[in-house]
């Protein structure tokens, strides 16, 4: 079995696991360092492990609703945390969201009333950002932290609307985040860059309030812009402010991963996911010299 | 952004996850916006559009799996900027009917394009181009399912392409793409009279396209792609695979070829062919030459009539 080694000091390059990966692995053998294998994946389809005897793995993870108010069951959390031991992942990466939330019953129930069952999800969904969540945010990751053999380090949600109740923008409800549970960060380029287009805040001035100095690991990926708002998109190329947003937190940050998350479209173009591979590469060079 | 007495971060999550589990709320508050308050959530804090189209978004990753067997469709929605309002506008429907979404990838293609079928504006030119790709590919893996009883054949090659005009323009036009051969007739030189019985030979799907969909592969492969710069007009396409083989062809057709081919049953000859055409008179000479064709591509057999 591979296990990453990301003491040398060096970022590692790896790809998100989607359908196209064994092919481009096998017609560019050593071009990755790592792939990022979701839990829910492994969950599914528990043969993708086997993939661990040629590359190593990095788990990543969106059943933890770190930003919720509904906990995980602890058969999910001891699922996790064995998944992570077995595969010696150097962390884990979970969404800074929530997966799960109260059930809700329509019209609202009278005081006292039994409440419905939660409401479970199977995709993350960007939090009140305010302190109450910034709170509960540190009280579950102090609840999940000794549970897990490695640490947990949070990716910034993108968003795609205002959140009712919400007191701060991504950024202060990040780094608010981050020194409360001092935790390490995930930073996602693309969620980044999809919150400040549906945010109307500029990029780069936002990342350069970022905390930096607390990036593990970095994400690449497509967004597409339909209906008036700019969307996560793992089919699609990342666009060149992607890849100018990865350079200017290069030269403030170093992460020991980047990952490139095009994992939606078995047929993700080989030739493009090439040169984004190359061009990250490149990327973190020129940041290393 | 200001805090609402009683917008806390618990009762706003809730209302967030009902919302994108179950559109059909969301189509409620937008009617009836004091339920909202309810729940402890100002009706105008809430872009309900917004959480709508994420409905759509969430729906639309829930559809990864049908990528495999669909790229295109997925690139075209893609390229005409479509997915989201689909999703959201699928994810809504399915939510007021009380459905979820099916379990396995078949049933969620089939309840995808009975949802298409409707939904989609087919007098719009990008929505029929979808409707073109879907269906395409739906085609292609239709007949490249193992056949009940039979043993998984192989992954299949490519389609191949071939033409006929069964309504006597000239003969049969066949691609010399790979795959060629598996398609060569016993019947070649066959000949067909109006006592003949025409039978299907192996699986056929036939579509009526607004345009030949193999032409959007090649639209899509540049980086900006002018898919209004396709060509559009009426094309007749089968999509067969004979007996025991893997590969699959598509066989573009004229139109009389298409209905005739749609009518074959095994049962009926060509002179009911020909009334069922809604031709009178004499069994036609083209309907005969096009069932000729069509038994010297395989696609069909020619069963001369018992002897009575």
């Amino acid at each position: 079995m591979k296990v990453l080694d990301t003491r040398a000091g060096e970022t590692r390059l790896g790809l998100a696991y989607g359908g196209s990966v064994p092919a481009f692995l096998e017609a560019n053998p050593g071009i990755i360092d790592y792939l990022e294998l979701p839990f829910e994946q492994l969950l599914h389809t528990p043969a993708l492990a086997a993939l661990q005897d040629t590359i190593p793995f990095v788990l990543h993870c969106a059943s933890l609703s770190v930003a919720g108010f509904v906990a995980p069951s602890d058969t999910t959390v001891s699922a996790i945390a064995r998944e992570a031991a077995r595969m010696q992942t150097p962390w884990i990466g979970e969404h800074l969201a929530f997966v799960s939330a109260d059930g809700l019953t329509e019209p609202a129930p009278e005081a006292g009333a039994a409440s419905a069952a939660p409401t479970a999800l199977t995709y993350t969904v960007c939090p009140q950002l305010s302190e109450e969540t910034v709170a509960r945010v540190a009280d579950n990751l102090a609840a999940l932290a000794p549970r897990m053999p490695v640490p947990l380090i949070l990716e910034n949600s993108p968003q795609y609307f205002p959140v009712p109740g919400s007191t701060m923008g991504m950024v202060d409800f990040i780094a608010a985040v981050a020194a409360r549970a001092d935790a390490g960060l995930l930073l996602d380029l693309t969620h980044f860059l999809i919150t400040s287009i549906n945010t109307g805040v500029d990029p780069m001035t936002e990342l350069d309030r970022m905390p930096l100095e607390r990036v593990v690991e970095i994400h690449v990926s497509g967004l597409s812009q339909q209906s008036g708002i700019a969307w996560d998109d793992h089919a699609a190329p990342a666009p060149g402010q992607v890849f100018e947003l990865l350079a200017r937190a290069l030269t403030r940050a170093r992460p020991r991963a980047v990952t490139l998350e095009y994992n939606w479209s078995p047929q993700f173009p080989q030739a493009i996911l090439r040169s984004h591979v190359q061009r990250t590469r490149d990327l973190l060079a020129r940041a290393a010299a | 952004m200001i805090a609402a007495p009683g917008a806390g971060a618990r009762q706003v999550h809730a209302v967030l996850a009902a919302g994108v589990e179950n559109p059909a709320l969301i189509a409620r508050w937008r009617a009836q916006p004091e339920l909202l308050r309810g729940h402890g959530v100002e009706p105008g804090e809430v872009d309900l559009d917004a959480l709508w189209k994420f409905a759509g978004l969430t729906t639309k990753v829930r559809h990864n799996g049908l990528r495999d067997d669909y790229p295109l469709t997925f690139r075209v929605m893609s390229a005409i900027g479509i997915e989201i309002d689909l999703f959201a506008a699928y994810a809504g429907e399915r939510a007021a009917a009380g459905a979820r979404l099916a379990p396995t990838t078949e049933q969620r293609v089939i309840d995808l394009m009975a949802f298409l079928e409707r939904w989609l504006d087919r007098a719009q030119p990008s929505h029929a181009l979808l409707w073109d790709a879907i269906r395409h590919e739906r085609a292609l893996a239709e007949l490249a399912k193992p056949q009940l009883g039979a043993p998984e054949p192989p992954r299949p090659r490519a389609p191949t392409s071939m033409e006929a005009s069964p309504a006597g323009r000239g003969a049969a036009r066949r691609s010399t793409e790979a795959g060629e051969r598996s398609f060569r007739s016993a019947e070649q030189g066959a000949r067909a009279t109006a006592r003949t019985v025409p039978r299907v030979h192996g699986q056929l799907v036939l579509h009526e396209m607004t345009c030949d969909p193999r032409t959007i592969v090649g639209a899509l492969t540049t980086a900006a792609p002018r898919l209004d710069q396709i060509a559009r007009a009426p094309t007749y396409l089968c999509y067969w695979r004979a007996d025991a083989t893997p590969a699959i062809a598509i066989v573009q057709l004229d139109e009389l070829g298409y209905y005739a081919l749609s009518l074959i049953d095994g049962r009926h000859s060509a002179a009911a062919l020909h009334r069922a055409l809604g031709l009178t008179g004499k069994t036609s000479a083209a309907v005969l030459r096009g069932l000729e064709q069509l038994a010297g591509l395989g696609i069909i057999t020619l069963r001369a009539p018992r002897a009575s």
